[in-house]
């Protein structure tokens, strides 16, 4: 007789441990592209709040800021502060009621003199350099050349 | 099978079927109508609905003068309005309003229980107040509270400088002087922001929303000084009132660069009230558009002219007999006086019609007119401003043109020129004879670019260096020649020549009326500021030697005072 052979069923699932890790590694990967696309979403919105928050506050600022200039312009109106300058008894100062004083080689770059026991040759050198500097702020134009020679004073 | 059952069926189903099969043909027919053919506009319509699109305007340039002073700017403006049936706790939100709007709120709930359905709760209010107004809105979801904003242009220096600044109109339209002329340069470009919105229109962050940002318009800087500015109309403000003239105009110029430092005109008008029909007209610049016959003050330019030209010279004497007769017309010096033996000094200070027509007879037409021509008459100067007039100069065989224009020509009559073109010319002679260009701009400043700054240009040399030098030195001489001349200021010498012309009309000249004028400059030694005055119709006087030269004297003492220019005696010893 036969021995009967035990058969054990044979199921194939065509799912084996390596295909299972990789199906979860898809899904691992398709929630992780979901997280960073809802992250970066979430970001992109708040950071468009936050633009367009600041946006209008630099647009409120920019109007405040035109506003001021505006209100300083009206109150510094050529005629108005005329206006105000005659009613406070103010006039304007006639060229006779200015002294002009006549300084002879009046220097137009100031010379380093000793000063308070001080040797000449540091003040020339501090000199030097505010001279330069002065220079620069010229040349940028943020600084006025004043007139070397004429001296007034008014009495 | 199917068929033969279908065939088979009662006539009510296969109407029905009929039917049925129309409606799918239709649905299907609409369908495809409203997919494809109307894709494109739905679509439109569509994210039109979900999309938010707002323009960003652009800030038109302002307007300053070359020491800073702001005479054209735009500001953003609110105006908050309330429909009080579409607000449910009136008292509550005039409670939160009051403070806002810097308002009672007892005022504001009177307004809410007005009659009227729309109440206007502050207009042209500014950014703090529009700012907070609108918070309060979105917070509370008030509906029936309107806050709208908008940029207007203004003018904080009102009346000042008006026909050099001209104005732009609530449709955002310009007219006259800068607005006018730089209208491309100070517009700008708008921009745009786009964004995901809901239906009410209201973005929903949802993105970072796209957006161009807007160029603002360039900022113009003038070479008009305000303080001289101030002077000038101060001055003519007063003269006109003083002379009970019908207007005038003054010009303060840079002799050496042609720079415009003020240029006022009378009358004129706030440019915040442009639209008063009362101000209709007092915005155009007359003393770039406004044509006048400019008498005596045109001699300056003959006796150059002859000076150059050879025909005559600093020492040339003349006899003066009162009147002379060219082309069959007399010609007569004022008050008809006939002084006999005169100087080239004397005939400016006399200001001898008769001496100045026998000079350009002298010369002879051709070379008269092509000269006055060099001189910049008859086309326009170039200044950088709205609607210049180019002034009239007859020339030979033009079918105008007769003798006698030679003779009238040579002292200002039969001529018609710009005030502008009168100091441009004189100041010509100031200038070693150098005729330069006018301007009015110093800098274009765009927003985004490189500024642009106008530069001097000599346009021509008009007459040798030494021939202007020794036509200053008589202009100055006949002016210090009298003691009374109202033309003098203490301490400076001045060169100058005053005008009285009458004014044509119908063809003839108004017996009433003149045109009192008086052109000059200083310090005669090495010219720098040429001033010219003009008042119409005066009543006082009507000699420009009368109302004229005290306007130009107050306007030049004052111009040095400002700018600190040593009086002679001081400046010359310091040479």
């Amino acid at each position: 007789m036969e021995n009967p052979t035990l058969r054990v069923p044979q199921f194939n699932s065509g799912l084996n441990f390596s295909s299972v890790r990789a199906l979860l590694l898809l899904v691992g990967l398709v929630a992780l592209l979901g997280m960073i696309y809802l992250t970066q979403s979430s970001q992109a919105t708040v950071t468009g709040t936050r633009a367009r928050e600041l946006q209008e506050k630099l647009e409120r600022l920019r109007r405040e800021n035109t506003q001021l200039e505006y209100e300083i312009a009206l109150l510094t109106a050529p005629d108005r502060v005329a206006r105000i300058a005659t009613l406070g008894g103010l006039r304007p100062a006639t060229i006779t009621q200015t002294t002009f004083l006549v300084v002879t080689n009046y220097p137009v770059v100031p010379k380093p003199v000793s000063r308070n026991g001080e040797p000449a040759n540091a003040l020339a050198a501090s000199n030097a350099i505010e001279l330069l500097w002065n220079e620069l702020l010229l040349r940028l134009g943020l600084l006025r050349a004043a007139s070397p020679r004429t001296v007034e004073a008014s009495p | 099978m199917a068929a033969q059952n279908l065939s088979r069926a009662p006539l009510r189903m296969r109407a029905a079927l009929i039917v049925i099969l129309a409606i799918g043909v239709l649905l299907g027919v609409r369908l495809f109508w409203w997919q494809i053919i109307e894709m494109d506009q739905l679509v439109r319509r569509g994210s039109g609905q979900i999309r938010y699109f707002a323009p960003i305007y652009a800030r038109r340039g302002d307007i300053v003068t070359a020491d800073g002073t702001l005479l054209a700017t735009d500001v953003f403006l609110y105006t908050v309005t309330a429909t009080p049936k579409d607000i449910r706790n009136l008292e509550r939100v005039a409670q939160e309003l009051a403070p806002i709007l810097g308002q009672p709120r007892d005022t504001i709930l009177a307004k809410f229980k007005s009659s009227e359905s729309n109440v206007v709760l502050a207009q042209n209010a500014p950014q703090w107040v529009g700012g907070p107004a609108q918070d309060l809105k979105d917070r509370l979801g008030l509906g029936g509270l309107s806050v709208e904003g908008g940029l207007k242009r203004m003018y904080p220096a009102n009346a000042f400088a008006a026909p050099v600044v001209g104005y732009v109109n609530l449709m955002g339209e310009s007219a006259y002087g800068i607005e006018r002329q730089f209208d491309k340069e100070l517009r700008g470009m708008d921009g745009w922001v786009a964004g995901a919105s809901n239906a009410y229109r209201d973005i929903i962050p949802f993105e970072v929303p796209s957006a161009q940002s807007a160029v603002d318009g360039a900022k113009i800087v003038l070479t008009l000084r305000s303080g001289i500015q101030r002077i000038a109309e101060a001055e003519l403000r007063t003269a006109v009132r003083d002379t009970r003239a019908t207007g005038g105009t003054i010009i303060v110029m840079d002799v050496k660069t042609g720079a415009i430092l003020a240029l006022a005109s009378f009358p004129t008008a706030d440019l915040n009230a442009y639209f008063d029909p009362a101000n209709k007209d007092k915005y155009a610049n007359p003393a770039i558009s406004a044509q006048y016959e400019p008498g005596s003050v045109f001699k300056v330019i003959t006796v150059a002219c002859a000076l150059d030209a050879g025909t005559i010279n600093a020492n040339s004497g003349f006899e003066d007999t009162g009147a002379i007769i060219i082309g069959g017309r007399t010609i007569r010096n004022h008050d008809d006086i006939a002084p006999g033996h005169v100087s080239l000094t004397d005939v400016l200070r006399m200001s001898l019609n008769v001496e100045a027509a026998k000079i350009s007879v002298g010369m002879g037409a051709e070379r008269f007119y092509q000269c006055i021509r060099r001189f910049g008459f008859g086309e326009p100067t170039r200044i950088d401003l709205a609607a210049e007039a180019t002034g009239k100069v007859k020339s030979v065989g033009d079918g105008e043109w007769r003798e006698v224009d030679l003779a009238t020509n040579a002292f200002g009559q039969g001529i018609a020129v710009t005030p502008l073109q009168m100091i441009v010319a004189v100041s010509a002679v100031a200038n070693q004879g150098k005729l330069v260009r006018p301007y009015i701009v110093q800098e274009v400043q765009p927003a985004n670019g490189k500024a642009r700054q106008t530069n001097s240009e000599v346009v021509r040399q008009v007459v040798r260096p030494e021939i202007a030098q020794t036509l200053t030195k008589i202009l100055a001489d006949a002016i210090i020649a009298e003691s009374t001349n109202k033309a003098i200021v203490p301490g400076y010498r001045i060169a100058g020549k005053t005008g009285t012309a009458q004014i044509p009309i119908a063809g003839m000249l108004d017996p009433r009326w003149t045109i009192a004028s008086f052109a000059g400059y200083f310090p005669a030694d090495d010219p720098r500021y040429a001033v010219l005055v003009k008042l119409d119709k005066p009543q006082t006087s009507e000699w420009g030697s009368q109302v004229a030269s005290p306007v130009f004297a107050s306007v030049a003492k004052q111009l040095a005072s400002l700018v600190g220019l040593p009086p002679d005696a001081v400046r010359l010893a310091r040479k």
